[in-house]
């Protein structure tokens, strides 16, 4: 009779308490709790988001900004047959079929599973807990850069919660911007001021990984965009000045690994070359459109080493920043994500906006010198600003999309597609400065709204 | 004391839990002493009333019940009594005494048995001015969730096959015994060999994508059907059955509960049915010894038709002449290197052998007022019907002690089986090596030595897996009474199946020129399953508002734990050495483990007033790691409500012709928790290659915090009629089931992330359907009886409504049919120019098989109606028993090769190379005989055409049993209590328009159920 009550007892006691039904993690899975018990386990969460950006997507190759940005804005003639490459090309996409959306998004949630677990592990190193912190943030301010450069009002999803995304709409472009800025202000504090290995403690001079630079040299880019001239000069400066790590590398090693240009690199994970030169290379879906082909100055030394040309009638012209495409011993080319040029030139051109021509002027200089150009005869402000586009159109073509965000950002877009759409065989219309949002998402969440032309 | 619960909870070692259960055992006994049931106090004084009248008061005076085959007792015998506080012996001496009937104790059971030497006391003409007329259908006790009932006050559906039926049948998987038996259960074995897997499913499918296998408990302990992985064994394939380790000889019943009044109790556990297994327990009464052994034999019933060395060698030779090509030594061997003029029936050389049964039990139980015991010892060897020495042999143990203290208010119940089983099977089923050529050459040379000039399938014997099987349960339960009428009571159970299988891949294997450099490898597959539960209970009788009421209120705290490990071990030197990992070149390894933990609280209420209102409410509260942390804990409730009219005074004008009536309805909500473990949480997987040298980690689910049961509201209508003093008896139930809360992979929009996300949809289900159970005692005599039993189940499936826009896309598309449906090609015919098959698309369209084909026939494999019909013939000392089963269904055809094309150089089921093509202008339904790949997308479409599904419906004589029972004078001779021979017979013979070798498996991998013949001898002293 006692043991039958103290069974009950021991029932009644035992029902109260909350991990009764906690069985710990399976074996053979992998689920969170065990990733973010243990700083390896943990970091491999990054590096495999850094694996996943490398193998293909928004960051390199067929489907990526790269690729989509240079179609849809002046640098490319298209001779590739691809349904979506020609839609991009022809500014004529439709909600049926839409690039970068799904994958950015994919990396977003990555990084934010990276986030919230990270936020609620007690178990890992602090240094290494706060460096994986701001790799996550850092990647999710890049995604949120290039969403709202390309689709403008995106929902903006920060955490992994289906129920709560669920329910989002499409968030202001300033509020994506705040994000943006959010995480990469946390991310520069965050991050490690050295490059490091995978295991995030050790130090490398394999520059794979983000850093604080990274993260400042993006933010100089976004204050850029944000016409925050100060804050954008700051953070500029903050990186060039930072000559141990960075300097302006000759032309023809401006894509090597671990060039002194680099400030983040993608280290090629399908082959011994990056996408990016599998794809110009190998593929040659397009050639260089004569209007870029125009843009290079006479003697502009990037136009024979950046560009190649074909055999074919015409000798057309494709992109030659990366020179590998196919199998080698070794990997010679990391894919260039962010480099040390684009923040002398974010520097030129928010020193002109604050008056301070001089100092914009030297900086466009020092890229113009190692293309083997003379000082810049810009001397007004109107002048130097074109000189500064002029300059990153023939320094960022068939990178990232600089150009296509260039255009829209300095509200030239409609003036320079009008013409070109009409060669590509489109016809342009403002509306298709931003990418449609995907008809699929639409539809299953019903709060998005759809960009305004696409409707 | 203290250390009772401890040890079960925690022990690892089946054999150090099984002592320590028998430690704790008997440390009880001390305290206990005294009396037993037969001294509970009876108190009635009443003139003429009904023996019926007098039983009822017994029982609720006492709480225990009646159990009897209804001839015996003239229930309507009126009698007067004067009992004051008499012990019950007394009461049942003086009421059973002089019609010379027995009485033992059993659990809460009075049962009722003739003494031996007196024929069965004659039936007398029933008085009408009683409650009612006893009957064995309607009285015998039934188990149902933490009780027992009888059907005639039950508000639940509840089937019962009692352990007489087990012993019926020969089968070595005792849930082979409901098959054809109960209603609405259909079981489907997928193989012949002793241990594959039964596919189980009660009133159909509930669940778009997750398992609706029914819970299945064993005294009180949950037990977990399948073996994950089947030790590895091909022939086990991705499960074993795990009730394959339980002896169908230990058991005394089992009770198969369906609907939410039976069900609901069990929680979200509950929505695909239950089957409690209630092991034998030991009984009051002189040491009884029983031992019965049995021997016999399977054979394949249906073997095929194959062809032979003339079909075969006219069949490659028009392979190659169609085909353009000319036949060599290498691509015809069997043209040109081997004697053309060989014949071999090889499905008779491996799977036309003789499966030797041997079943032997041996119990002895018995016992005094204070314990009652049972031991028994059983063994049970199971060969296969191919080459060599492959099978299983089980031994097994189990034993049960009861005791009750003497003042009848502390009881105490112990159970433990363990059985060790030890197979042996080859690498392959051999079914699959019957389609060699049958002029292949002589697997063994002149010398006796393994003929390796040709892939020769009796390698296979070189590579056996050998099983290890542990099987270990035990129960104690505990039981006290606070004052009459309120019980605490603690059950506490364990459970742990384990075994390894080894397979082996020998250098023997190899032709003896060729093993140069080759060495072995062996692969151990590891498995253990361990189930630990404590049930405290509390139960409240009492009499209320002239009914009676009875309360129960209990909690469940159950683990589960699952660990599985595979070793896989190369480079062995020595085939001699493969089972000694020590000489493995390399070894690797898997582990996977699963824990599962869940809790509960648990009511029910029952009321039934004056035999005529019953009313049943039952609420369970379950917790379980498998849901979200949002959805932890849920809430299930039925309600149950019948209304016995044959009790009300209006219904006096129905008999004699309607002597019992019973309606009744239930409604509740169960749910079904087979959606896996850990399913909820954020899963990560590792990327495909390298990062700075890393293999990096991705996330590819989302975490689900509301991941959660899936939810059946089940309705039952149904009626039990008794005819002509309850001989004819019929039972009709309709139900109504409701699947909601479907677990299903669905598309979320690509800003989330992560494509899909698996979650609870509002989806609908619904299975719907009529049972009829009737049992009609057709002729009763002195000297011969008639029983028969007939049952039919017609089930209606329908998938009602699936939310979302794309109904173009699976599941959506099956709104409004059936769940199971699909779709396959439609064969058109085969091409009169070209001897390709053709194929008719959407339009009605003849197209041909290289352009795209669109499966436009829906096909629908689920039975249309299935059942079973029995019948027992009783002449003086012969029974005779003949269960047959029957199954109006579509099925598989197994006679195209998944693989070959006809004309290859394998044989051919006949079935599939009837009147084929031959040359231009034939018409034809089979493609030409061919040895190239140029028809293989055509073929491979046709065999998932039309061509391929087929009328599979039979009807089976499941079972027969022919008995001999030695006559009491000679018994009295001899000093036995009992002595019967009996012949057995399963799967005596089929009647099916299904022309391949079983259209049960429907299979041409699996060896069919075996039909079996089986000759045994009971005996009793």
């Amino acid at each position: 009779m006692r043991m039958l009550l103290l069974g009950m007892l021991f029932f009644c006691i035992s029902c109260n308490k909350k991990n009764l039904l906690d069985v710990g993690s399976p074996s053979g899975v992998i689920v969170s709790p065990i990733v973010y018990k243990s700083d390896a386990n943990a970091a491999d969460v990054l590096t495999g988001l850094y694996y996943i950006m490398s193998s293909g997507g928004p960051a390199t190759g067929e489907l990526s900004c790269t690729y989509y940005g240079s179609l849809s804005a002046d640098e490319f003639t298209l001779s590739d047959q691809d349904e979506l490459a020609q839609s991009a090309y022809k500014n004529a996409l439709t909600s049926a079929n839409v690039p970068l959306w799904t994958q950015f998004y994919n990396y977003i949630f990555h990084a934010n599973a990276a986030i919230e677990g990270l936020s609620n592990s007690t178990a890992l190193t602090l240094s290494v807990k706060q460096q994986l912190m701001g790799e996550a943030k850092f990647i999710r301010g890049l995604c949120y850069f290039y969403l709202v450069n390309f689709f403008g009002k995106v929902p903006l999803v920060v955490s992994t919660d289906y129920k709560v995304n669920k329910g989002l709409s499409c968030a202001d472009m300033d509020a994506v911007y705040i994000q943006i800025a959010t995480d990469l202000e946390a991310a520069q504090t965050l991050l490690s001021d050295q490059y490091l290995e995978a295991n995030v403690t050790t130090l490398t001079s394999e520059r794979l990984r983000p850093t604080r630079w990274a993260a400042i040299a993006l933010l100089a880019r976004v204050q850029l965009f944000r016409r925050n001239w100060a804050a954008a000069i700051t953070a500029a400066k903050t990186v060039i000045d930072h000559t141990s790590l960075f300097d302006i590398a000759p032309l023809n090693e401006v894509f090597l690994k671990n060039s002194k240009e680099a400030i983040w690199q993608l280290q090629p994970v399908n082959g011994k070359y990056t996408e990016d030169g599998q794809l110009f290379i190998s593929s040659l879906p397009v050639y260089i459109s004569p209007s870029l082909l125009q843009a290079f100055e006479p003697h502009d030394l990037r136009k024979s080493s950046w560009l190649k040309s074909n055999s074919r009638e015409g000798n057309p012209c494709y992109p030659f920043k990366y020179k590998t495409s196919r199998e080698a011993k070794t990997i010679t080319e990391y894919l260039m994500v962010l480099r040390i040029t684009e923040q002398y030139l974010i520097r030129a051109e928010a020193f002109v906006q604050l008056g301070d021509l001089a100092g914009a002027r030297a900086d466009l200089n020092v890229i113009r010198h190692r293309a083997g150009l003379a000082n810049t005869t810009a001397s007004t402000s109107a002048e130097l600003l074109a000189a500064i586009m002029h300059e990153r159109q023939v320094e960022f073509f068939a990178e990232w999309g600089h150009r296509w965000l260039d255009l829209k950002r300095t509200g030239t877009v409609d003036a320079v597609m009008e013409r070109m759409t009409t060669q590509k065989g489109g016809s342009w219309k403002t509306y298709l400065q931003l990418y449609p949002i995907p008809q699929s998402d639409l539809l299953l969440n019903t709060h998005l709204k759809q960009n305004v032309g696409y409707e | 004391m203290l250390c009772m619960k401890i040890p079960v909870l925690s022990g690892h070692q089946p054999a150090l839990s099984l002592l320590l259960l028998l430690l704790l055992y008997t440390c009880i006994p001390a305290q206990v002493s005294g009396r037993q049931l037969g001294n509970k106090k009876i108190t009635l004084k009443k003139k003429r009333v009904t023996v019926g009248y007098v039983f009822l008061q017994i029982e609720d005076q006492t709480e225990l019940r009646f159990s009897y085959f209804s001839p015996l007792i003239d229930k309507n015998r009126k009698v007067n009594v004067a009992f004051d506080n008499t012990p019950l012996d007394d009461v049942l001496a003086f009421l059973l005494g002089e019609i010379n009937i027995s009485w033992t104790y059993n659990d809460r059971l009075i049962s009722l048995n003739e003494k031996p030497g007196k024929p069965v006391a004659a039936v007398k003409a029933p008085l009408r001015d009683t409650t009612y007329v006893f009957s064995k259908m309607l009285d015998e006790a039934v188990v149902i969730a933490y009780g027992i009932t009888t059907p005639r006050f039950n508000t639940g559906n509840v089937y019962a096959v009692k352990a007489a039926d087990i012993d019926a049948e020969p089968i070595s998987n005792p849930l082979l015994v409901l098959e054809g038996r109960v209603p609405g259960m259909s079981i489907m074995q997928t193989g012949g060999i002793a241990g594959t897997e039964l596919k189980i499913q009660i009133r159909g499918k509930n669940s778009l994508s997750n398992g609706t296998e029914p819970l299945i408990i064993v005294d009180g302990i949950p037990y977990n059907a399948k073996v994950n992985g089947g030790f590895g064994s091909f022939i086990f394939g991705v499960n074993a059955s795990a009730v394959s380790y339980i002896n169908p000889g230990d058991i005394e019943s089992i009770d198969v509960l369906k609907d939410a009044d039976a069900t609901a109790i069990y929680g979200s556990r509950g929505a695909n049915g239950v089957v409690l297994i209630t092991m034998k327990k030991g009984q009051k009464g002189k040491t009884a010894v029983r031992a019965n052994v049995s021997y016999g034999a399977g054979t394949i019933a249906h073997p095929v038709q194959l062809l032979n060395t003339t079909q075969y060698l006219e069949m490659r030779r028009g392979a190659f002449k169609n085909d353009g090509v000319t036949p060599t030594s290498v691509n015809a061997p069997d043209l040109l290197v081997w004697d053309t003029s060989r014949y071999t029936n090889w499905q008779k050389e491996f799977i036309g052998g003789t499966s030797n049964i041997t079943n032997a039990q041996l119990s002895v139980s018995g016992g005094d007022t204070i314990v009652q015991y049972l031991v028994s010892g059983s063994y049970r060897k199971e060969t296969t019907v191919f080459p060599d020495d492959f099978g299983s042999q089980k031994w097994g143990t189990h034993f049960s002690i009861s005791s009750s203290s003497a003042n009848q208010r502390f009881k105490t119940t112990l159970t433990g089986s363990f059985l060790v089983d030890r197979t042996i099977l080859p690498a392959n089923d051999f079914i699959n090596s019957i389609t060699v050529s049958p002029n292949a050459p002589p697997a063994y040379d002149a010398a006796g030595k393994l003929n390796y000039s040709w892939v020769n399938p009796y390698r296979a014997l070189l590579a056996p897996v050998n099983i290890n099987v542990k099987n270990l349960l035990g129960n104690a339960g505990m039981q006290y009474e606070i004052f009459p009428g309120l019980h605490v009571k603690a059950n506490l159970g364990y459970q742990t199946l384990s075994g390894h299988g080894l397979s082996i891949l020998p250098i023997a294997l190899m032709a003896p020129d060729q093993r140069q450099g080759v060495t072995g490898s062996s692969s151990t597959n590891r498995y253990e399953a361990t189930s630990r539960i404590f049930e405290p209970q509390i139960t409240y009788t009492r009499g209320l508002w002239k009914g009676k009421l009875e309360a129960l209120i209990g909690g469940t705290l159950q683990q589960y734990t699952e660990e599985q490990e595979i070793i896989k071990a190369k480079g062995f030197k020595d085939d001699g050495q493969l089972n000694d990992l020590s000489f493995a070149g390399t070894i690797s390894g898997t582990t996977a483990h699963t824990a599962y933990k869940y809790m509960a609280l648990f009511g029910r209420v029952g009321y039934n007033w004056k035999e005529k209102y019953l009313l049943n409410l039952s609420i369970r509260r379950d917790g379980s790691s498998r849901y979200g942390p949002r959805m932890q804990y849920a809430v299930f409730s039925a309600i149950g409500a019948g209304w016995i009219f044959t009790s009300e005074k209006f219904a006096r004008r129905l008999s004699p012709f309607m002597s019992y009536g019973k309606l009744r309805v239930s409604y509740g909500a169960t749910g079904n928790d087979q959606i896996g473990d850990y399913q909820f949480m954020d899963r990560y997987e590792r990327v495909g290659g390298t990062y700075q040298g890393v293999v990096g980690l991705q996330p590819v689910s989302l975490f689900n915090a509301d991941y959660a049961w899936e939810l059946t509201r089940k309705l039952e209508l149904g009626s039990e009629l008794g005819f002509l003093d309850n001989r004819i008896l019929l039972s009709t139930s309709y139900y109504r089931y409701r699947s909601t809360h479907q677990l299903v992979e669905y598309p979320i929009a690509d800003m989330q992330g992560a494509g899909t996300i698996l979650a609870n949809l509002p989806a609908v289900i619904g299975n719907s359907g009529w049972e009829f159970l009737l049992t009609m005692q057709n002729i009763q005599s002195r000297h011969f009886v008639w029983t028969t039993s007939f049952n039919i189940s017609i089930a209606r499936n329908r998938l009602l409504y699936y939310p979302g826009r794309n109904n173009n896309e699976w599941p959506a598309t099956l709104v409004g049919k059936s769940l199971s449906e699909f779709f396959v090609y439609k064969m058109a015919d085969v091409d009169k120019a070209t001897g390709a098959y053709r194929f008719t698309d959407a339009t009605g369209n003849i197209v041909s098989a290289d352009g795209f084909v669109p499966r436009v026939t829906p096909v629908d494999l689920v039975p249309k109606y299935f059942g079973g019909l029995m019948n027992t013939f009783r002449y003086k000392q012969f029974q005779l028993e003949v269960l047959l089963q029957f199954t109006r269904q579509l099925g598989v055809t197994d006679a195209f090769d998944p693989v070959y094309q006809p004309g290859y150089q394998v044989n051919q089921y006949a079935a599939a190379v009837s009147n084929p093509w031959k040359t231009a202008g034939d018409v034809s339904n089979r493609q030409r005989f061919t040895q190239n790949g140029n028809l293989r997308k055509g073929y491979l479409m046709a065999i998932e055409s039309n061509l391929k599904y087929t009328d599979a419906s039979f009807i089976r004589c499941k079972n027969l049993v022919f008995s001999w029972q030695l006559p009491e004078h000679y018994l009295h001779k001899i000093h036995f209590r009992e002595c019967k021979f009996s012949l057995q017979a399963q799967n005596l013979f089929t009647l099916t328009p299904y022309q391949g070798m079983d259209p049960e498996t429907q299979s041409r991998t699996a060896i069919p159920p075996l039909r079996i013949l089986m000759a045994g001898m009971q005996l009793l002293f």
